[in-house]
């Protein structure tokens, strides 16, 4: 199983700016044709300063806002013995105080918070629990994000 | 137009969502819009030696799928909290439908909120994740 010493642990920071192109990006990629999320006009038509992050943008925080794109995460559960292939999302969920618009400078850092061991029908499972406290250029809370990550054996 | 608290009821079913199938390159388009390039997404091989007799879709494309659902029904602005728990596993060629429904109306932090459930499945009616989300509504006598 993981080893528990890994709880309390800090992923190095992760920064990560909103660019208008990476919000129509992942709209287009999920199908989402919300004018808010692919057209500065039409999201201004509707009393937003600029287009706005649909609701799942800040997974990219982890992914791209790292020094190795989409590598960290999964570079530490590998490092803490995990196979990359047997992890799998358990859950997600974000708080949110703030829209996301293009410009904002988003900084965080991603901590472990727990490792679970379970027996699930195909085997024992641990779910390692992760959270981040993403803020914009002027200190303020963005978005809480929580995750949990099963990794199985 | 905009929805208002007191005409939200308990109960009430939110406009679902039915999604076109998903594709093999929506997941490649997938991982490069979200930077997830778990091979297990993308390479048959990967899928396979994981177990999954291919490539697999990633959950938060699926929990967007989620989102869409929940932004053509209210303002991003008032969803104040959203989550899911991911329950089984999609595969290009799985057409998603979200639904979801209001399951209670409270106060709090000064604002009127509504708390609802939503839920992703396949044709087959098989469940992919579950989840809640909250959202804050103007009252009657605020709204213009």
């Amino acid at each position: 199983m993981l080893d528990h010493n890994y709880v309390g642990k800090k992923l190095p920071p992760i920064r990560y700016r909103v660019e208008a192109g990476k919000i129509r990006e992942l709209a287009l990629a999920i199908g989402d044709d919300n004018p808010l999320f692919h057209d500065r006009a039409a999201a201004q038509a509707a009393g937003y300063p600029d287009m706005v992050a649909p609701l799942t943008f800040p997974t990219l925080f982890r992914f791209w806002g790292g020094s190795a794109v989409g590598a960290e995460t999964r570079s530490l559960l590998q490092q803490m013995g995990a196979d990359v292939l047997r992890i799998l999302h358990g859950e997600e969920e974000y708080e949110y105080f703030r829209l996301l618009h293009p410009g904002d400078e988003i900084t965080g850092e991603l901590e472990i918070v727990s490792i679970e061991r379970k027996e699930g029908s195909s085997g024992p499972m641990d779910l390692v629990k992760t959270q981040a406290t993403y803020r914009n250029q002027h200190g303020e809370p963005v978005v809480i994000a929580r995750t949990t990550m099963v990794v199985r054996w | 137009m905009a929805l208002v608290y007191e005409h939200i009821r308990v109960g009430d079913p939110l406009p679902a969502l039915t999604k076109p199938a998903i594709t093999a390159e929506q997941l490649v388009r997938y991982s490069g819009a979200s930077g997830d390039f778990n091979p297990i997404h993308t390479v048959h091989q990967a899928g396979v030696a994981a177990g999954h007799n291919g490539v697999i879709a990633h959950g938060m494309l699926i929990m967007g799928f989620v989102a869409q659902m929940i932004t053509n029904w209210v303002r991003p602005e008032q969803v104040r909290r959203f989550g899911v728990r991911f329950t089984g596993i999609s595969r290009p060629g799985d057409v998603i439908t979200v639904t979801g429904r209001v399951v209670e109306k409270f106060e709090a932090e000064g604002e009127k909120r509504v708390r609802c459930e939503v839920e992703a499945v396949d044709q087959s009616g098989h469940r992919k994740l579950k989840g809640e989300f909250v959202a804050a509504f103007p009252a009657e006598t605020t709204a213009s």
